[in-house]
């Protein structure tokens, strides 16, 4: 059983965990990813690591309430135990000096690119970080990425934010003004990844994805993470998560992941109604 | 009057405001706030219009239309007011889908952002797609918000039943402030704090359950916005077919809209048509999912075989049933729930009769108001006093509530009652506690449970005294009547009823106010041995003064019950006879198709259940029959007006339910009874059509009955000293109680609690929510009658 | 009582008072309670005992004179000498001296700023010479608590005559044919409302004096209300008659302790004396007054807000139509009017319409009390007449501005009216002009600015106040000037940017066109007219980040001039933050990254030394203040 050091609200349906696991944060590195069960009778979930302290043993992630099992995480607080949180797993991402690197993360994936454009910048790369919002009260960690970046630029439908277009067309935009980019990192939900891979494609940048398929074990035994990538089968999990974009089969991405929709409605209204308490 | 609206000339009367001119003739104007059932309220300023010789807009909902007016609803200007109106509206919105470019491709991608705990976008919320500000956004082409988006960061509320409170969406337009106050009368929420702080709330922001909320819904379908949204289909999508149909539960007879997902319920809205005028209230709201996908469902045909119940094919369940039940004809009953359709009733009282050759159906609610009546009609061949219609409530100038706690049981009527209470009619209560009624109440009195008698013949004593009254002069059995007044003991009133004259002669004076009078009574006026003497005592009293009387029908078919029991004279026995029947074993099978408190050990030989639900009678059936619920069979309900309405079938039956008419004529024909094979329903509606048995003409002419004082005074009072009034509310649909069918509705009415004055509760030796035992004189104790009681501490 | 007993009473009272008896009165305002008028009234009352003269001179504590600047202000009757700024000390000479011996007191004498000339009688005071004093000159000479007083003033003559002699109908003629109009703001005219409220049908009609005054910076109504509640009563009395209503409510402010009290003892001493309740003065006319309380919200001085207020509902408003005059409090007819239009009804009664249309321009008859405030020599309540130009009050009367600073602009009609710059000086003050220039009367404040006042900061506070006192009601109001409010306070703290402007031009243009009430309707006023007399002072702040009145703090610079510092340490010990660095005797230097630009070292520079520079904006000093 692992004890929960904080779980707090950071902006609307995204929620900070903190949670100590000395082993886990001894060794991992950026792009792996945990598997959590909020309680004994609760579902395996994969959460993205987003920091780690070494030294006090502690793993940080960020997860947004989505479904029963993210709902029931976001009732948990300090102190409380969580059954099952085992890692790290996954391959850790690719880092290497690319030259200029872009780091494009939406709603959790904010998190998920910070210890990613961390590593890249310490690598000696030119990181420019561009988180994707839907309003200014939605964007969290601002000065966190910017401590690790170049340049920090957010696309947002809000007034706060000059411009209103969505990742793709500020890729667009960025190239049109010139910018080099020899690498992108997109990381977030599944419409985001690929339509950064479609405004990649064509100028042939170099665009890694971290996969968020459904997971059962998230140790390569199930299989339910399977994804075509450049028509063979891999599983995102051990042989993942970190992708290239443009190989990846996204159609069937977007099935897979609704796969269990209806299931996952009728879980979360019942535990609604029955048993949920004031929402944090 | 004549007014030109952008220069077409439009015919329209004072009564409605320009806004509704205009929407009646197909001119769009947007208005977010404005509602035909609210009075205006000028809020959200979307509805401005220009109008010539008066300066700058006015708002149209507000502004009523004066000769020769002109109106424009369409220019640069305008245009550009309600565009820059929508952006500050949708500046304190979660307006992000609103404006993002990618919205058109978002909808098949998202797969799980439906169920997000807080909306920060309209794809997350559960209005989504079917919300007022979308629709005029696209109306109105705003594509852009030129100020920073705020969020208001309240937690979402879920600490109440039925429904989520989150007031990050609310845009203040106040009409779920408004409903409550001005229709449904609850006055539970309202506005607090003020400028860009001001949120919808309730008295020191308590829970609604604290703060008197009755859950009818009424907000929850007004809301423009998500801000209020239905728990249970909150993460669902959108409904993709709906179908009307009557509400099952008491006899208003509400339409509702019922909404369907790939052949499931999801939610029930109120009809705008119909008696209840886009009303309903929290059974017919909130519980129709929850009833009819009830886990107790019984699903396919049992068989008792070697003692044990086991699942079979309808062929060979009917076969046995029909086999066995052969061999009983001539001692065998039919109860029946008057919760069922006309058809039903009808084929399953043709079933008893013909091939049990029982009297007829026995229906369950037993005794019923309607009978009590109809009683008095055969005893004195008179014509009932006229029957008031719910349409009759807002006109009339003044209302008498007798037993029955209006806004708990027909919530629908104390709607049209509270109607009436704002044209100006006075609210007359006799009842034996305090609630919401008496609070509205202009006069309320406190009688003793059971002597309304008293308090009806007194009424009418002083009304003849004075002699003012010329509506009952002239009229048959008017001496008969006042002589059977005159034998009444003098001092009737004080002992019995607790009441003072001074008191029933305010009630008189107040009675005899001109304009329409309405008598509205329930259950419990009926719920006790002198339920005759009561009904003619009102009977007169109407007469008296020109009532019209309003009969709460407590179950949705009670009337079409009683009016096709009164086909064929043979009638049949009363419940209280069956039940003691079949202890005693006088009858030897019994075919239960509606609720019958059964005791364990009874004398039958062979019992059957044909019922929606398992309840306790199963364990004990040798057949269990599964009925198809009101929403899986088209059928016709007779609800307390008299008013014959159709409800559709919304959905395939679950399981391998069948209809009750179907299970009936089946096993009719299978046991040799002719003229059973009815094809649909409809068939059905023909032959009742045809006979006639759904109209209800009434010959005679009006008349007085004569009056006697309730004999069989208080019995055994020293081994029973309390009386407790059973207070009545038809929170169940067929044997399924409500409570049990949905968790909600377990939380706002626990039917399992005593209510006791406190002096009685200590020499009880109780606490508040100490456990009680209540020992009754009568059998049907439990059941809704006024019974002697005792009462103690739990062994 | 009835109308003679009346005259007889009053007859009674003027005989036992003879002219020449020496009185001394105090004045009672709010103001002067600030500076402890009681403790002097009751000091002159000691001294006045000690010396055994209590049935040869009077003290009485009268309402406000209107001078509040040079409080307490005694005034010896019957000469009317006039002395200022009284201290507990000076009140032994003054009885002895002047009050026995008749001698003046030169240094308690109002000294002409200007030539030092002291000035003796109250007339002669230049702040009084060219008032008209009509509603507001009877303040000094009566005691609020005593209705005698009044009687003494011709009191309840007006009604005496009404009742008397005059018709409803005729009431309603004078007033119309006297010109008045609604001092409440819009300046309505009183007699045409009168008139729709008498038509409407329904015998339950209602007449209320709103005494609400949210206005920041307006005390008229109170001063009024505190000094002189019976000739509110009187006229409501008359209106009341005229219109047919028996039942009177005064909504007067919580905030207004003394106001609640004073109108309370009124109502109290006018029932006794049965000039309210039932058959008033014998005649067949019954009428009372009930006093409402009011909690505190602005917009309760909205005609139908007000109304729900006392309804006991939420003080929002109601659209309308339908006017009060035809459905309004508890859906009857009702008649709202001002405690200054009230006030002016006795006048025209006892004086005449035609006497009382002398005074004022064509349209706007009458006077009208202002409440001068702000950066003036002498603050106070000024009654002037209708059409006077707003130089003459601000220069004559108010003596120009405080400190010899230059005039910058004038605000006048609270939040809902706009700031008028020098060059509208000559404006004739009347309703037609003021509102053209784009302000309005409102309830009479006017708060005088000087060039130390950032016109941006001046409109960021009024929309501040208005987005605070809004009732969330109607989206325009609610949303809007919170979106203004922090437009303008993005300004001032140095974010404006180049489209703040206009936008702040088509919010206002909105919310004015859109609004519900006249709160909203007139709360953009502040900022169209700062945007249209004072652009380039919107232009510093966004295009070169420079406050040109050193007010925006994000713009201020604080540095020494090392060639002037002579080293005192002074501005080292008063800095909060410990930014100042230097030792004795040598120039001083702040560190501009621990400035928190409070201005302290700014203050306690010595003013021959003056080495501490306040500047605005990042470039060259603007300009070194002196």
């Amino acid at each position: 059983m692992s004890k929960i050091i904080r779980r707090e609200r950071l902006v609307p349906n995204l929620h900070l965990l903190e949670v100590s696991a000395p082993e886990i944060a001894r060794k991992c590195l950026p792009g792996q990813f945990v598997m959590i069960m909020p309680d004994e009778r609760g579902e395996r979930i994969p959460l993205t690591i987003a920091d780690w302290d070494r030294d006090k043993g502690s793993v940080t992630t960020v997860f947004m309430t989505v479904g029963t099992t993210t709902h029931k995480l976001a009732r948990l607080s300090a102190g409380d135990e969580v059954p099952v949180f085992v890692g790290p797993l996954g391959k850790p991402s690719d880092i290497r000096n690319y030259g200029a690197v872009l780091c494009a993360g939406g709603c959790f994936g904010i998190a998920a690119i910070y210890p990613i454009a961390r590593a890249l910048k310490e690598a000696g790369n030119k990181v420019i970080t561009l988180v994707d919002v839907k309003a200014g009260y939605l964007l969290y960690w601002e000065d966190k990425l910017r401590k690790v970046s170049d340049r920090f630029l957010v696309s947002a439908r809000d007034h706060k934010f000059e411009t209103k277009d969505y990742v793709p067309a500020k890729i667009k935009s960025l190239l049109a003004e010139g910018a080099k980019l020899d690498r992108v990192v997109a990381i977030g939900c599944t419409y985001l990844m690929y339509s950064s891979c479609e405004a990649t494609r064509a100028p042939g940048i170099k665009t890694v994805v971290s996969l968020n398929p459904i997971m059962v074990d998230g140790t390569g035994m199930c299989g339910a993470c399977r994804c075509a990538v450049d028509g063979k089968t891999k599983f995102a999990c051990v042989d993942g998560p970190d992708f290239d974009g443009h190989a990846v089969d996204w159609n069937e991405l977007f099935a897979r992941r609704k796969s269990y929709l209806d299931h996952e409605m009728k879980s979360l209204c019942y535990w609604e109604r029955t048993r949920l308490p004031v929402c944090a | 009057m004549k007014i030109t609206i952008d220069g077409r000339s439009i015919e329209a009367q004072g009564t409605k405001t320009v806004l509704e001119v205009a929407q009646d003739n197909g001119i769009y104007i947007p208005a977010l706030c404005s509602h035909p059932r609210l009075a205006p309220y000028a809020a959200c300023r979307l509805c401005v219009v220009s109008i010539k010789g008066k300066p700058g807009f006015q708002p149209s909902c507000n502004t009523y239309p004066a000769e020769g007016m002109e109106v424009v609803t369409d220019s640069e200007e305008l245009r550009l007011q309600r565009v820059r109106t929508m952006e500050l509206i949708l500046s304190e919105h979660p307006n992000a889908c609103l404006i993002c470019s990618e919205k058109a491709d978002c909808e098949d991608h998202k797969a799980s952002i439906r169920k997000s705990a807080e909306v920060t976008g309209c794809v997350f919320c559960s209005s989504n797609r079917r919300c007022e500000l979308q629709e005029i956004v696209v109306r109105l082409k705003v594509d852009s918000i030129p100020y920073s988006s705020v969020y208001r960061g309240f937690s979402v509320r879920r600490s109440d039943p039925f429904f989520i409170q989150d007031y990050n969406l609310c845009i203040l337009c106040g009409r779920c402030v408004r409903i409550c106050h001005e229709v449904r009368g609850a006055a539970a929420i309202s506005f607090m704090f003020r400028g860009s702080q001001a949120v919808v709330g309730t008295m020191f922001d308590r829970s609604l359950m604290a703060a008197g909320c009755q859950f009818c819904g009424a907000c929850v379908d007004v809301c423009p916005t998500g801000a209020l949204a239905e728990r249970v289909g909150r993460h669902e999508a959108l409904p993709d077919a709906e179908a009307e149909t009557v509400c099952p539960y008491c006899g208003v007879g509400c339409r509702l809209v019922v909404e369907t997902l790939q052949g499931r319920i999801q939610a029930a809205k109120p009809a705008e048509g119909g008696v209840n005028r886009g009303q309903a209230c929290v059974r017919g709201r909130f519980t129709l999912r929850d009833v009819v996908y009830s886990p107790s469902r019984i699903r396919r045909p049992m068989v008792k075989k070697d003692g044990k119940l086991v699942e079979t094919s309808w062929e060979d369940a009917l076969a046995f049933v029909a086999g066995k039940l052969k061999s009983y004809a001539g001692r065998a009953c039919v109860v029946v729930s008057s919760q069922l359709g006309c058809e039903d009733l009808f084929v399953l009282d043709r079933f008893a009769r013909e091939a049990l050759g029982a009297g007829g159906a026995v229906p369950s609610l037993q005794p019923s108001i309607l009978d009590g009546l109809g009683d008095l009609v055969k005893a004195h061949g008179l014509k009932t006093p006229h029957r008031a219609s719910l349409a009759d409530l807002p006109g009339s100038k003044a209302i008498l509530v007798l037993g029955e706690n209006v806004p708990v049981s027909h919530p629908v009527v104390w709607v049209e009652i509270l109607e009436a209470l704002r044209c100006g009619a006075k609210l007359l209560v006799a009842s034996h506690k305090d609630d919401l009624l008496t609070r509205h109440a202009s006069q309320s009195l406190k009688i003793r449970p059971g002597s309304e008698f008293y308090l009806l013949a007194s009424l009418s004593k002083v009304l003849l005294e004075s002699g003012s009254p010329q509506a009952g002069s002239g009229l048959k059995g008017l001496d008969g009547f006042k002589k059977s007044l005159e034998k009444l003991p003098a001092s009737c009133l004080a002992d019995t009823a607790g009441l003072q004259e001074e008191e029933v002669r305010r009630l008189a004076e107040a009675l005899r106010c001109c304009g329409p009078i309405v008598l509205v009574f329930g259950q419990g006026l009926i719920s006790m041995p002198w339920a005759r003497e009561n009904l003619a005592a009102l009977w007169d009293l109407a007469v008296l003064t020109g009532a019209r009387l309003l009969p709460l029908a407590e179950e949705s078919d009670l009337f079409g019950a009683w009016l096709l029991a009164r086909r064929k004279p043979s009638g049949a026995p009363s419940l209280e006879t069956v039940l003691r029947a079949a202890t005693t074993g006088e009858i030897k099978a019994l075919y239960l198709a509606g609720p019958a408190p059964l005791p364990e050990k009874h004398g039958l030989e062979f019992l059957v259940v044909q019922d929606s639900f398992v309840n306790e009678a199963c364990q004990g059936a040798d057949a269990v029959l599964p009925a198809a619920t009101f929403a899986e069979a088209e059928g016709h309900f007779v609800n307390l007006e008299g008013r014959v309405q159709k409800s559709e079938k919304v959905i395939e039956p679950v399981g391998e339910a069948k209809p009750d008419w179907w299970i009936a004529s089946h096993l009719a024909s299978r046991m040799g009874a002719e003229g059973f094979g009815y094809e649909d329903a409809g068939r059905i509606k023909e032959q009742l059509d045809k006979e006639g048995l759904l109209a209800l003409q009434e010959e005679g002419e009006a008349g007085f009955v004569p009056v006697t004082a309730p004999s069989g005074g208080p019995e055994r009072a020293a081994e029973y000293p309390m009386v407790l009034p059973g207070e009545y509310c038809p929170d169940y649909y067929r044997t399924l109680a409500l409570c049990q069918a949905s968790p909600d509705f377990k939380v706002l009415r626990n039917p399992r609690r005593l209510k006791i004055g406190p002096e009685d509760a200590a020499g009880a030796g109780l606490q508040d929510g100490a456990k009680a035992r209540v020992e009754s004189s009568s059998a049907c104790a439990a059941g809704p009658g006024t019974a002697r009681v005792k009462i103690t501490g739990a062994s | 009582m009835d109308l003679n007993e009346l005259e007889t009473l009053r007859t009674r009272i003027t005989a036992s008072r003879d002219k020449d008896k020496p009185c001394i009165t105090v004045c009672g305002g709010t103001g002067c309670h600030a500076y402890g008028c009681l403790k002097v009234a009751q000091a002159f009352r000691d001294e006045v005992r000690r010396l055994g003269l209590s049935d040869k001179v009077a003290v009485r504590q009268t309402g406000c004179h209107g001078f509040c600047e040079r409080g307490p202000i005694v005034v010896l009757q019957p000469k009317g000498i006039f002395y200022q700024r009284i201290q507990l000390a000076d009140v032994p000479e003054v009885v002895s001296k002047t009050v026995i011996e008749g001698l003046v007191i030169e240094r308690l004498l109002y000294a002409e700023p200007k030539t030092g000339a002291r000035i003796v009688a109250e007339r002669d005071v230049p702040f009084y010479k060219r008032q008209h004093r009509r509603i507001f000159g009877s303040n000094g000479h009566l005691d609020p608590t005593d209705i005698d007083d009044y009687l003494a003033l011709d009191g309840y003559r007006a009604l005496a005559k009404v009742l008397s002699e005059m018709a409803p109908a005729d009431v309603i003629a004078e007033i119309n044919s006297a010109g008045l109009r609604g001092r409440g703001g819009a300046g309505f005219p009183t007699g045409r409302k009168w008139e729709i409220c008498r038509a409407a049908h329904g015998e339950v009609k209602y007449v209320i004096c709103n005494a609400d005054e949210g206005d920041p910076g307006a005390y008229m109504d109170r001063s009024l209300l505190e000094g002189n509640p019976h000739s509110v009563i009187e006229g409501m009395i008359i209106g009341a008659y005229a219109i047919g209503s028996h039942e009177g409510f005064v909504y007067v402010r919580n905030e207004y302790p003394l106001a609640v009290e004073n109108v309370g003892i009124a109502v109290e001493a006018a029932r006794k004396h049965g000039l309210l309740g039932k058959s008033i003065l014998g005649s067949k006319f019954d009428f009372d007054i009930r006093i409402f309380k009011g909690a505190g919200a602005f917009v309760s001085g909205e005609e139908t807000s007000l109304m729900s207020s006392i309804e006991g509902r939420r003080a929002s408003p109601r659209q309308k139509p339908p006017f009060p005059a035809q459905s309004g409090l508890w859906g009857k007819p009702t008649n709202i009017n001002n405690v200054e239009t009230w006030a002016n009804v006795p006048w025209i009664i006892r004086n005449g319409a035609k006497a009382y249309s002398q005074i004022g321009t064509q349209d706007s008859k009458g006077t009208k009390i202002f409440a001068l405030v702000g950066k003036i020599n002498n603050t106070g309540l000024v009654e002037v007449p209708m059409g006077m130009k707003l130089r003459e009050i601000i220069f004559e009367i108010g003596g120009g501005i405080k400190g010899g600073k230059e005039f910058k602009a004038v605000q006048t009609g609270g939040p809902s009216g706009g700031c008028m710059p020098t060059e509208l000086l000559d404006l004739p003050i009347d309703y037609a002009s003021l509102a053209q220039a784009g302000s309005m009367m409102g309830s009479g404040g006017m708060i005088v600015m000087d060039e130390g006042t950032c016109m941006v900061d001046v409109a960021r506070y009024f929309l501040h106040f208005t987005q605070e006192e809004s009732c969330g009601k109607c989206v325009p109001c609610r949303v809007g000037t919170r979106q203004m409010a922090e437009i303008l306070a993005r300004i001032t703290r140095g974010e404006g940017v180049e489209s703040d402007v206009e936008r702040l031009e088509t919010l206002a243009k909105t919310v004015k066109a859109g609004s519900l009430c006249g709160l909203g309707q007139t709360a953009p006023n502040p900022v169209l007219t700062t945007l249209r007399y004072f652009r380039k002072e919107y232009d510093a702040h966004i295009k070169e980040r420079r406050c040109p009145a050193l007010v925006c703090k994000a713009f201020l610079a604080f540095d020494i001039d090392k060639r002037k510092c002579v080293g005192c340490l002074l501005c080292l010990k008063a800095c909060p933050v410990k930014a100042v660095s230097g030792e004795i005797k040598k120039p001083h230097s702040i560190d501009q990254t621990l400035c928190i630009k409070c201005g302290a070292c700014f203050e306690v520079c010595p003013p021959k030394v003056r080495a501490v520079t306040k500047t605005s904006g990042a470039s060259a000093p603007e300009r070194v203040l002196p």
